[in-house]
C-alpha cells in the first residue's frame, strides 16, 4: 500500500469521522499560503478538535515516518505552512475554542485555531485586548501567530507575540504532551515556525484598552523625508502605539480602493498613533508633531473622529488588497533596519526595484524599522517573477548590511531558508539545529523550513497570487 | 591553571573554554561577583567582568550594545548623558552588577514599563559555548523573527547554557517625572482595593508592590511619565489611601533579587492579580508581591520549599548547548 494510502487509513482509525481528508480536490485548498507563490501538497489533511486527537495524529505520523506541517489560517507569507515534503498537514481550524477568559487576571487560555480578531472581540467586552495585531488578524489564528511570533502595527509600544504568551501546551513529534510555563522554553517555542511541535493551547496576556488614543496623518513631498521623520519621532523618546509608513504607489492604490483620505499628491504618508492616559497622550503630541514638521512634513493633522481614524486604519490595513487592483502579482517582502537608517533603506529598495525593472509599493511598520516592499509583477511572466526574487534578495541583503534582520514578522519559512546564513554564522545555525533536535530529533516537524537545504529557497511558481497580509 | 580566571576578551574566554573541554574540566561563570565563587579542584571559576565596555549606544533607535562584563553603573552613566536609561532596575544596591549578569540571572527587578522583564528587554547576544564556539543570536534591532529566539533561553540561564559575552538591549527615554506613592493598610480589603485601583489606572504604573509592615500591608506604586499624567494619577489614587512617599525601592528590589535556588528559605510563585494577599501561604510574615509581573516572593521555612524539577524539554535544550555538562555543574536551570 502506498504511504499516503496507509497513512490516511491509519489516521482514520484513530480520528473521528470527517477529520481526515485525502481526496485531491480536498487537499488542494491547503496547497498554498497567502503569498500563493510556493505550492506544495500534503498526502493527508487532518482536522483535529482536541489535544488528544493531535497526539493521536502525531503517533500515527511517527509510526509512518511521515512529515507533519501545522497550519492555522494559511495567512502566512513565507511558505511556512506548506507541506512541501508531503505527509500530514494538520489544520487547527477546528481547535477554535476560547477555553477561558479571566478579566480579573487579564489572561485567556485559547485553542490554537482561535482567530486573533475573535479573541480581541471577546476581550473587548471587558475593556481588554490582545496586543499583537498582525494585519491578517481578521483571519489569522493565535496558533499561527505563536508559530511566527507575529507582530503588527500596534506592537511598537506593546511588544510582539512572545511578550504576551504566558504558557503553552505543546505536542512534540513523539506524541508527548508538554505543559510549558518555563520562560526559556516559552521563548524558544514562540517563533519556532512549527519545527518544535504542535501548540494545542496558549495562555495569553490581555492588556487594558487605553483611555485615550490620538491618530495623526502626516504627509511628505519625498519618501526620504518620511523615513527621516520616523527616526526623528523615535529619537524623541516617545514610543507611539503605532508608526506606519506608506509610499506613493501604496497611497494611490488605497485611495482608489477604500478612500481613506490619504493625500494622493504626497510621496509618502505616516500614520502615527499615540495611546495611554489622557494627559500622557496630550504631553506626547507636542514633541511628536515637532519631530514630524522638523523632518519636512507638509501636513500633519489629527483624526477628528473615530470614524476618520477607522478609515485611516482601514486604508493602511488594506494596502495589499488594494494593490490587487493594479497588479495581479504582488510579492511581499519583510525586512528590518534600524529606524535611523530607514530613509536610506527606502531609497535603496526603490532603486533596487527600478534596477530590476519592477514597480514597488512600500508599507512599513516604520517605528520598528520593519519594511515591507511589495514587488509587483505579471503572474504569467516567468522572467519578471525571477527578477522579483533577485530584487527581493538584494533588499534583504541590504537589511542585514544595515544592521537589521532578514524578517521582522513573516518568518524564514521555506522562502528565506537559503538566506539564513546572511544573518547567522555556521556555529549559530548549528546551535539552532541542535535546539530543534532537542524538541524534535526526528526532524519530521515542518521539514524543509528555516534551515538551508542547499537546494535554493522554495521555487516561485506562476500561480495567480492573491494579495497578502502585511 | 588556577581555580579562577578572568578573561579580558571573547577570544581568551573561547580559548579557556576550549581548553577546559579538552581537559574535561568544568567551569562556573560569574558576572560582577555578586554570586562569584572561586573554583575548587577540577572546577574553574571564570569571572566575566574583564570582558567589559559599552560597544554602542544608538539612543535614536532606543537600542544599546555592551560587553557582558560592563557594570550597570557605567551603562547608566553613559545612557544618562544621552537622556536614556536602562529599562529595568534589577539591583538598586549593586554597583558591581554586570549587564551580562542581569540577563543571565533574569534579574527583573520590580520596575519596568508595561511590566516588561529582562526577557522582554534583551534583543541580541554574543556568547561562547562550552566547547569554545562563538555564536551570535537575535539582532540589533527591536524586531526580528529570523531563526529561533535563543536570547529568551539565555535570559535566566545562570551560566548553564553559554557564557554571554555581549548583549544588545532596549533602552528608553528618562521620564519627565518619577513619583512613588505609598500607603499602609491595616486590613486586607483596603490593601486589595488600593492595589486594584493602582493596577487599573490609565497611566500604567512602572511598579506595583505589596509588602508587610508592622501595622499592616504596605503598598508601593511607582508612577512615571509626563508631569501632568503622573499628577492626575496621583490625584486619583489619593482617595484609595496612597500618598506621595519616599519609597524604599532599594530594600524591596534587594529582596526580589534573591535567587530562590541559592536562598533556601525563599519561595517564588505565580501570584494572582486579583486579591493577591489571599494567595500567600498561611502565616507568611516576610513577603513581597510584584503585582505587575504576577509574582510573589515569600520567606518560608527551608523545609517547605519545594525543589523545582527541570522540565525534560529544558534539560534537552541544555544538552543542545552544552552536551558534556561543562558549564555551571549543579546550578539549577529554568524559571523560578
Amino acid at each position: 500500500m502506498p504511504r499516503a494510502t496507509s497513512l490516511a487509513a491509519a489516521l482514520r482509525g484513530v480520528l473521528p469521522e470527517g477529520a481526515v481528508l485525502d481526496r485531491q480536490d480536498e487537499r488542494r485548498v491547503y496547497e498554498s499560503d497567502a503569498q500563493t507563490l510556493h505550492p506544495g501538497s500534503a498526502d493527508v489533511i487532518v482536522l483535529p478538535r482536541t489535544t488528544d486527537e493531535v497526539a493521536a495524529t502525531l503517533r500515527v505520523a511517527a509510526e509512518h515516518g511521515a512529515p507533519v506541517v501545522a497550519r492555522g489560517a494559511g495567512t502566512g507569507l513565507s511558505g511556512g505552512a506548506i507541506a512541501t515534503a508531503g505527509g500530514v498537514l494538520l489544520s487547527t481550524a477546528r481547535m477554535n475554542r476560547i477555553v477561558r477568559l479571566d478579566p480579573a487576571e487579564r489572561r485567556a487560555r485559547v485553542q490554537p485555531g482561535v482567530v486573533n480578531a475573535r479573541l480581541n472581540e471577546a476581550a473587548a467586552a471587558h475593556g481588554l485586548r490582545y496586543a499583537p495585531d498582525p494585519s491578517s488578524q481578521a483571519a489569522s489564528t493565535i496558533g499561527g501567530n505563536v508559530a511566527e511570533n507575529s507582530g503588527g502595527p500596534h506592537t511598537l509600544r506593546l511588544g510582539v507575540t512572545t511578550n504576551h504568551v504566558l504558557g503553552l501546551e505543546l505536542v512534540t513529534s513523539d506524541a508527548r504532551v508538554h505543559r510549558i510555563d518555563d520562560d526559556a522554553l516559552l521563548g524558544l517555542v514562540v517563533g519556532s515556525e512549527g519545527l518544535f511541535g504542535i501548540v494545542t493551547e496558549a495562555d495569553v496576556r490581555l492588556v487594558p484598552v487605553p483611555e485615550s488614543i490620538r491618530t495623526f496623518l502626516a504627509s511628505f513631498r519625498a519618501l526620504e523625508d518620511a523615513g527621516l521623520a520616523v527616526a526623528a519621532v523615535i529619537a524623541t523618546g516617545v514610543v507611539p502605539a503605532a508608526l506606519e509608513l506608506m509610499d506613493r504607489l501604496a497611497i494611490e492604490a488605497v485611495e482608489e480602493h477604500v478612500h481613506a483620505g490619504f493625500p494622493t499628491d504626497a510621496a509618502a504618508v505616516l500614520l502615527v498613533e499615540l495611546e495611554g492616559a489622557k494627559d500622557e497622550v496630550s504631553a506626547q503630541e507636542g514633541p511628536v508633531l515637532a519631530a514630524l514638521r522638523g523632518a519636512g512634513a507638509i501636513d500633519a493633522r489629527a483624526a477628528k473622529s473615530e470614524d476618520e481614524r477607522a478609515r485611516m486604519w482601514k486604508g493602511r490595513k488594506q494596502v495589499a488588497g488594494a494593490l490587487g487592483r493594479i497588479s495581479k502579482g504582488c510579492y511581499s517582502h519583510d525586512g528590518v533596519v534600524p529606524p535611523s537608517r530607514l530613509a536610506q533603506a527606502l531609497t535603496r529598495s526603490h532603486a533596487i526595484a527600478e534596477k530590476h525593472g519592477l514597480r514597488v509599493a512600500t508599507v512599513c511598520h516604520a517605528g520598528d524599522g520593519n519594511l515591507h516592499p511589495l514587488l509587483l509583477f505579471a503572474t504569467k511572466d516567468a522572467d519578471e517573477i525571477a527578477r522579483c526574487a533577485a530584487a527581493g534578495r538584494e533588499i534583504l541583503e541590504m537589511c542585514v548590511d544595515f544592521g537589521g534582520s532578514l524578517t521582522g514578522e513573516h518568518g524564514i519559512g521555506g522562502e528565506k531558508r537559503e538566506l539564513l546564513g546572511l544573518q547567522y554564522d555556521p556555529a549559530t545555525i548549528d546551535l539552532f539545529r541542535r535546539i530543534r533536535d532537542a524538541f524534535d530529533p526526528s526532524g519530521r516537524m515542518n521539514p524543509e523550513k528555516v534551515f538551508p537545504t542547499g537546494t535554493g529557497g522554495l521555487p516561485l511558481g506562476e500561480k495567480t497570487p492573491r494579495a497578502g497580509w502585511l | 591553571m588556577t581555580g579562577a580566571f578572568q578573561p579580558r576578551n571573547e577570544a581568551e574566554l573561547g580559548d579557556t573554554l576550549r581548553g577546559c573541554a579538552a581537559e574535561g574540566r568544568r567551569v562556573r561563570l560569574s558576572g560582577g561577583g555578586l554570586v562569584a565563587k572561586k573554583g575548587e579542584g577540577e572546577l574553574l571559576g571564570v569571572w566575566m567582568f574583564g570582558i567589559s565596555g559599552v560597544v554602542e549606544i544608538r539612543e535614536g533607535d532606543l537600542v544599546a550594545t555592551a560587553r557582558a562584563g560592563t557594570s550597570l553603573f557605567e551603562i547608566a552613566a553613559e545612557l544618562q548623558e544621552r537622556g536614556r536609561r536602562f529599562p529595568l532596575r534589577p539591583y538598586d544596591a549593586g554597583d558591581r552588577a554586570t549587564v551580562g549578569g542581569v540577563f543571565a540571572a533574569a534579574a527583573d527587578g520590580l520596575s519596568g514599563r508595561l511590566g516588561f522583564r529582562a526577557r522582554d528587554v534583551l534583543l541580541g547576544a554574543r556568547a561562547v559555548l562550552a566547547g569554545g564556539a562563538v555564536v551570535a543570536v537575535g539582532a540589533k534591532v527591536v524586531k526580528s523573527v529570523a531563526g529561533f529566539d535563543v536570547c529568551k533561553a539565555l535570559v535566566g540561564s545562570r551560566g548553564c547554557l553559554a557564557a554571554i559575552t555581549e548583549v544588545t538591549f532596549r533602552i528608553e527615554a528618562i521620564p519627565e517625572v518619577s513619583t512613588t506613592l505609598t500607603g499602609v493598610f491595616d486590613d486586607r480589603a483596603a490593601a486589595h482595593a488600593a492595589l486594584a485601583a493602582a493596577g487599573s489606572i490609565a497611566l500604567q504604573p512602572s511598579a506595583l508592590v505589596a509588602s508587610p509592615q508592622e501595622d499592616g500591608v504596605r503598598v508601593d506604586v511607582l508612577l512615571e511619565g509626563p508631569r501632568a499624567a503622573v499628577a492626575e494619577a496621583a490625584r486619583l489614587l489619593a482617595s484609595k489611601g496612597l500618598a506621595a512617599g519616599e519609597g524604599d525601592w532599594a530594600t524591596l528590589t534587594a529582596f526580589a533579587a534573591l535567587d530562590p535556588r541559592t536562598s533556601l528559605a525563599l519561595a517564588v510563585s505565580p501570584s494572582p492579580r486579583a486579591a493577591p494577599l489571599d494567595a500567600l501561604p498561611p502565616g507568611a510574615e516576610l513577603y513581597l508581591i510584584d503585582v505587575l509581573r504576577g509574582r510573589s516572593y515569600v520567606h518560608v521555612p527551608p523545609a517547605s520549599v519545594k525543589k523545582r524539577e527541570t522540565p525534560p524539554l529544558l534539560e534537552r535544550v541544555r544538552q543542545a548547548f552544552d552536551p558534556k555538562g561543562t558549564l555551571a555543574p549543579g546550578r539549577g536551570i529554568g524559571s523560578t
